[in-house]
């Protein structure tokens, strides 16, 4: 019985994917868990692995490199040798817009069937430079040309119907400035879209706390020769703080829910993402089942993601199922900020730099002390203000107090 | 009116029936003469062969019949039977003696009779002369000419053996110049360029064009090898021509003038090495390129020349490259087919059209 190859969901949000290249042939032998399509999802390039092993048939028309194609679908099969497979249909052309829309709607079932586009752009050459260099994509200029040919005079009404929309462009385009147009990668267009939906649809709220990280780091550093011996790394603060909120998850559930079609579903799981930027973008992948996990376990296993995120290389797997999400620009000097709701999670944590700060005793004396800034950004209909500033507290605590960190660095 | 007006020479067309301004190329005012393709080709012989001693001509029939075309007719009486040799039948030794006088510092204009022939001779030139200023890391040198009328037109029936247009045999090799000169001033000034050239040159004649006649300057000058030359400027769509085409694309552009067609011509009057630059800036500024050469289309030189277009001026294509060639067909003896297998003034409007619309 031959079997399907297709892509799977990888992420909430993803409907499609766009295949980079096949990594095997058709006729050739293939072995089970070997790569053999790369794809680049909402987020991420991916490979998708063969089923079974066997003979990698029946390819299916418009499954070539660049098409989109829509989750699910059957691509080609994996078969013994003299197996027959089925011949499949052409496969439907998702435009990239459709795939991008569909991605940051809540109806995007719905939207993709929409929005599947067949038509090709038939234009020059040098009408397409032309549609680059200001700024179109000309797969939205509708053609007036022959058999629906996209003509300069087409490409130029699309840009200046657009101009007269966006205030400043129309003197933009008389007195032309020395401007460079950049396109954005798949990660950054995708974080925009989730980012405009989530401040335009979530009510958020920042908590602030600020935590003594003397015993942390003291931990830090009875702990950074173990650590190194079992991951070949530096025990980072990341690390230590992602370990300190999965357990405060686990004790304060309404952190670690999602806010979906108007009900608050608390995850059972705690999956805790990490914010890591890379040149192509942001990307969050996620520590499964963190709470479950060693320090030891976490810190290798964002060792492995920094690594990943370099080439934008994740699997599937690493970047779906997040229930909340840690940033940390801390190593990058930045004193406190406020994140923005990564929906539909219902927070975000945002953590600062170390910093030596005066700090008032118990008994009124002032010494510096290494002072650690945590923002909770909230999505309100998820959580309040009290829930929220108890799980800050529990987190702050977790830093602070002694034995709740040896415990820690037993786990 | 000015003095230069008054001394301007009278212009005559090149041909009986074409206008006398087609391609001039000498501006009013510098003295020049009119003469003929087949003229301006012998008076760049004389004056080299008077410059430098060194050059000396050899081939069949040249000396006291003047060549079967005529070319060398007075060069024999000019220079004597030492600088003007005749040869028997047997273009091997015409281009294997002139590759031995050319190593031994001598640089001789070798002719045969018709490219057709150039089979015959094809190991001296494309496996000796071509390769052994590299297989001596330089220390010798072949600075020869070779000759050959090539090519045909409608109502010459001199059938498939003497008539073709062979510039792709030798501009697929490597160590060879290739020229092929389309009028009487480009003719004479490339033809000095290639005996004062240190390289081994074919420098291709057209057959029709012997009879072409064009103003020449009276005194002495010498073309740049290795340049197209814009025949024709305009801003609509560019026609890159050779050879005897190189007289339909400038007809074509007359008669699109009309219809308020700027047509610019760009003359690949060296086929080897190809000016790419000009090619390519020229379609950059008008986006459109119609191809026109002679030698059948497959893997002929508008292959080439397309691909230059679209490695240098893609994303400023208005439309596809479209391109006028001979047939791919041996050439017909019989004038009524003859007809259809070389591409024609109408040819060249009927794409010039078809890309600007």
């Amino acid at each position: 019985m031959p079997l399907e190859v297709f892509v799977h969901k990888m992420t909430d949000h993803m409907e499609s994917a766009r295949i980079i290249r096949w990594l095997a042939r058709e006729g050739e032998q293939v072995e089970q868990h070997q790569a053999i399509i790369e794809v680049e999802t909402d987020k991420a390039v991916a490979e998708l692995e063969s089923p079974a092993s066997g003979i990698l048939k029946g390819i299916r028309p418009g499954a070539v490199e660049g098409a989109q194609v829509p989750v699910g679908e059957t691509l080609a099969f994996i078969a013994k040798p003299d197996e027959q497979v089925p011949a499949l249909p052409p496969l439907p052309s998702v435009s990239r817009e459709a795939a991008v829309e569909a991605g940051g709607t809540q109806s995007a079932a719905a939207a993709t069937q929409a929005q599947v586009v067949t038509r090709q752009t038939r234009a020059t050459p040098a009408v397409r430079r032309i549609a680059r260099e200001l700024g179109i994509n000309i797969d939205l200029v509708t053609g007036t040309g022959p058999d629906g040919k996209t003509s300069e005079e087409d490409v130029r009404s699309f840009a200046a119907a657009k101009g007269d929309t966006l205030a400043g462009t129309t003197t933009a385009a008389t007195s032309p400035e020395p401007v460079e147009w950049m396109d954005l990668s798949t990660v950054q267009r995708l974080t925009g879209e989730r980012m405009v939906q989530s401040i335009q649809t979530a009510p958020q709220f920042a908590l602030a706390i600020s935590a003594d990280m003397t015993n942390a780091l003291q931990l830090r550093e009875a702990m950074i020769d173990q650590i190194a011996k079992e991951t070949g790394g530096r025990l980072s603060i990341t690390a230590l703080l992602v370990k300190i909120v999965a357990t405060a998850l686990k004790n304060q559930p309404r952190a670690n829910a999602s806010f979906e079609a108007g009900r608050v579903k608390l995850h059972k799981r705690v999956n805790v993402g990490v914010a890591i930027g890379a040149d192509a973008g942001l990307i969050v992948p996620v520590i499964k089942e963190t709470d479950q996990k060693s320090l030891v376990q976490i810190a290798r296993e964002l060792q492995v993601f920094r690594e990943k995120a370099r080439q934008m290389r994740f699997s599937a797997d690493d970047l779906s199922g997040g229930t909340f999400t840690v940033s940390n620009l801390g190593m990058y000097g930045i004193d406190q900020f406020n994140a923005i709701v990564n929906p539909p999670q219902s927070a975000i944590l945002a953590v600062g730099r170390v910093i030596k700060t005066p700090v008032a005793l118990a008994d009124d004396t002032v010494t510096p002390r290494p002072m650690m800034n945590l923002t909770l950004t909230v999505d309100h209909r998820a959580m309040d203000g009290v829930q929220g500033a108890k799980f800050l507290a529990e987190i702050k605590e977790r830093l602070e107090k002694p034995d709740l960190l040896r415990e820690l660095g037993k786990a | 009116m000015t003095s230069m007006e008054k001394d301007a020479v009278t212009l005559a067309p090149a041909r009986p029936g074409m206008p006398p301004d087609l391609i001039v190329q000498v501006p009013q005012g510098i003295p020049a003469k009119e003469m003929s393709y087949q003229e301006a080709i012998r008076e760049a012989l004389r004056e080299e062969m008077l410059r430098d001693e060194r050059v000396f001509l050899i081939g069949e029939d040249i000396g006291k019949y003047g060549g079967s075309f005529g070319v060398t007719r007075t060069l024999f009486d000019q220079f004597g039977p030492e600088r003007v040799r005749d040869t028997p039948i047997s273009e091997n030794s015409i281009v294997g003696a002139g590759t031995g006088a050319a190593l031994a510092g001598m640089r001789p204009v070798m002719e045969i009779m018709l490219a057709d022939f150039s089979g015959l001779a094809m190991d001296q030139i494309c496996t000796q002369a071509a390769k052994l200023r590299f297989m001596t890391g330089g220390q010798c040198k072949v600075p020869w000419v070779l000759r050959m009328p090539q090519g045909g037109g409608a109502g010459k029936s001199i059938a498939a053996q003497h008539s073709q247009s062979l510039e792709m045999w030798f501009a697929n090799i490597p160590g060879l110049k290739v020229v092929l000169p389309s009028t009487p001033y480009d003719a004479k000034g490339l033809l000095k360029a290639a005996i004062r050239d240190d390289n081994p040159v074919v420098f291709l004649e057209h057959k029709l064009l012997y009879s072409f006649r064009g103003l020449v300057p009276a005194q002495e000058y010498v073309l740049p090898l290795g340049r197209c030359d814009l025949k024709r400027q305009g801003k609509d769509v560019t026609v890159v021509a050779s050879g005897a085409m190189i007289w339909h694309a400038m007809q074509a552009a007359n008669i699109l003038a009309h219809e308020d067609i700027s047509v610019e011509v760009v003359d690949v009057r060296t086929i080897s090495p190809l000016d790419e630059e000009t090619i390519g800036a020229s379609a950059r500024k008008t986006g459109r390129v119609v191809l026109v050469a002679e030698p059948c289309r497959s893997y002929g030189p508008t292959g080439e020349w397309g691909m230059v277009v679209v490695e240098q001026a893609f994303d400023y294509l208005k439309a596809p490259i479209v391109r006028v060639t001979g047939r791919f067909s041996p050439i017909p003896f019989a004038d009524s087919i003859e007809k259809g297998v070389w591409p024609g003034t109408d040819d060249v409007v009927h794409a010039i059209q078809r890309v600007m619309a």
